[in-house]
């Protein structure tokens, strides 16, 4: 339909002016260029936008997950037990050589154990300190974790689901490596192996708790694979954990004699970074502490780092650690001055803008005996 | 007849898109309903079963069975001695249906959870799927500290071998192979805690 515009003449009145004028098609070219200009620029915003948002919330899930691994850690190292009881002494041994021996004293002694050392220490067949940094710590709890499928009650239920106190190891550590063997068959060859600092718990299922089985050493459960059936990663750019352990007044040194209870000879606290309670050894540390003891109170500090860091610094290195413990100079073996180590590495941390959260708590052990 | 030629250009751009887009929704609210499954094994103190179920899509004529559904189910223990050994069931939050168009892989590479006899397959008997009359459903179940028993059903700890994968219906077919549009969620079977993969 054509348009027709009027002028006001001044004799007659409206004239016919002709067609409305349209665009041509110069312009319409031309507008769409700018708009499409444009819509780049906010393209790029967005894109910004985006991006920023994705760090802050990449930021708040990674140390969320390490503040969910911290709390299970802490949380299941509370529930850490080691009954104890007196037996005979004979000599060094606990076991008389012959059955007229006659004891000569009584020495605290328990079956279940705690043991906190070096991770290169306690993860057997692990690697260097760089790979396997900080503290491991494995101990018996009663967590309940059975495997034993049901005869009855549908598919999946466990036979001893309902024994929520059964007796469990548990282990947890910090190691440098690879997801290759985590991430999903099919997806395998369309990823790159991610190399990062992981927590790792060892979670064995009570059937296979060895710690009270007679026809094996002593203390011989208390040690954690480096991998296999019972490692599972807890949490990720989890770069260290450090214990530090503190211990109720000692008995007296010497063994006591049967006439004569055990007294307290000192008033002052034993702490350590590493403590062994089948062989009594403690080291990091001072004071004196014995056999089959449990820590009072456990000092945890957990480093962890966001997942940008850890990629920018997957990037440089590749498969080899980061190093960021070792070559922060903290050496974490006397609790006295972990304040200063922790301090060496945020200073390392920092010089590598690291993106960093370290999470510190002193952890009560209820079952501990004073 | 430029604008139109610039919209052909782009509409196949914008339909992938919207694909890609309903396929992350659904994996995401997958992936959330498996973390509160988790969550609420713990908080009751209790174990949960989660199931998935598998059948034709009504809205779809010839359409194939395919899982389409999850649900959270409580597992309460037997109400006398006669009914020793059986379950019955009590749906905790209301079923989550996929989207139409898009289902969970039940090929092994996609979904090894699914395969073989790791998982039973079982009879909708309770009617839970309303909108299909023959559904069936494979199921495992979180125990009461949040610990799925997927590794004591495989035997061993294999988190390579514990995900499923969302895909477009279009996408399944013979082939083993993870289509280029998909939605992966791990399940870590000793922890339970997941994972997602996208492209």
């Amino acid at each position: 339909m054509k348009t027709y515009m009027f002028i006001k003449t001044q004799c007659t009145g409206y004239r016919k002016l002709g067609r409305t004028l349209a665009f041509t098609l110069i312009e319409v070219l031309l507008s769409m260029v700018i708009l499409a200009m444009i819509m780049l620029i906010v393209t790029q915003v967005i894109g910004q936008a985006q991006k920023s948002w994705k760090a802050a919330s990449s930021r708040v899930t990674q140390f969320r997950e390490a503040r969910a691994a911290f709390d299970t850690l802490t949380r299941n190292l509370r529930q850490a037990t080691l009954p104890t009881y007196n037996d005979w002494l004979y000599g060094t041994s606990r076991t008389p050589t012959k059955p007229t021996d006659v004891p000569t004293g009584i020495q605290k002694s328990g079956d279940l154990g705690f043991v906190a050392d070096r991770s290169t220490t306690l993860v057997v067949g692990g690697g260097s300190g760089d790979i396997l940094p900080g503290h491991a710590v494995i101990f018996q709890a009663p967590i309940g974790l059975s495997d034993t499928p049901a005869s009855s009650g549908g598919s999946g239920a466990l036979e001893y689901a309902k024994l929520k106190s059964l007796l469990n190891a548990r282990g947890y550590f910090v190691r440098f490596g690879s997801d290759s063997d985590y991430v999903p068959v099919a997806l395998a060859s369309k990823l790159q192996d991610k190399y990062r600092y992981r927590l790792y718990e060892y979670r064995p299922p009570t059937e296979i708790n060895s710690a009270l089985d007679t026809d094996i050493a002593a203390g011989d459960w208390a040690k954690i694979p480096s991998s296999g059936n019972y490692i599972v990663p807890v949490a990720e750019n989890i770069v260290a954990v450090v214990i530090g352990l503190s211990f109720a007044a000692p008995e007296a040194s010497s063994a006591p004699s049967l006439a004569r209870p055990a007294t307290a000879s000192s008033s002052s606290v034993p702490f350590f970074s590493a403590y062994n309670s089948y062989t009594g050894k403690a080291s990091g540390g001072s004071g004196t502490v014995g056999l089959a003891q449990l820590p009072r109170a456990a000092q945890l500090i957990m480093i962890a780092m966001d997942e940008d860091s850890a990629n920018r610094l997957a990037q440089q290195n590749g498969s080899a650690p980061p190093s960021i413990i070792s070559g922060s100079g903290a050496s974490f073996t006397d609790p006295t001055v972990y304040d200063q180590d922790v301090e060496r590495v945020r200073n390392a941390m920092q010089r590598l803008h690291i993106n960093y959260r370290i999470f510190s708590a002193i952890i009560m052990l209820p079952a501990a005996s004073t | 007849m430029i604008v139109g030629l610039i919209v052909a250009a782009v509409a196949p751009m914008v339909f992938s898109t919207l694909a890609a887009t309903r396929l992350t929704s659904a994996g995401e609210t997958l992936a959330a309903h498996l973390s509160l499954a988790k969550q609420l094994a713990t908080s009751r103190n209790e174990p949960v079963e989660v199931r998935f179920y598998s059948y034709p899509d009504p809205e779809v004529p010839g359409s194939k069975e395919e899982v389409r559904a999850v649900s959270i189910m409580r597992v309460t223990p037997a109400a006398s001695l006669a009914t020793a050994g059986t379950v019955a069931m009590e749906a905790l939050v209301p079923i989550f249906y996929l989207p139409s168009g898009i289902v969970m892989g039940k090929a092994t590479a996609l979904s090894p959870i699914f395969a073989g006899s790791l998982l039973t397959t079982q009879s909708d008997n309770e009617h839970v799927i309303k909108r299909s009359g023959r559904a069936t459903y494979k199921a495992f179940r979180f125990q009461s500290d949040g610990s799925p028993n997927l590794a004591t059903l495989m035997g061993s700890y294999k988190p390579n071998q514990s995900y499923l994968t969302l895909v477009e219906e279009k996408a399944t077919g013979a082939t083993n192979d993870i289509p280029k549009n998909f939605y992966t969620v791990q399940i870590d079977p000793s922890t339970g805690k997941t994972s997602t993969y996208r492209p």
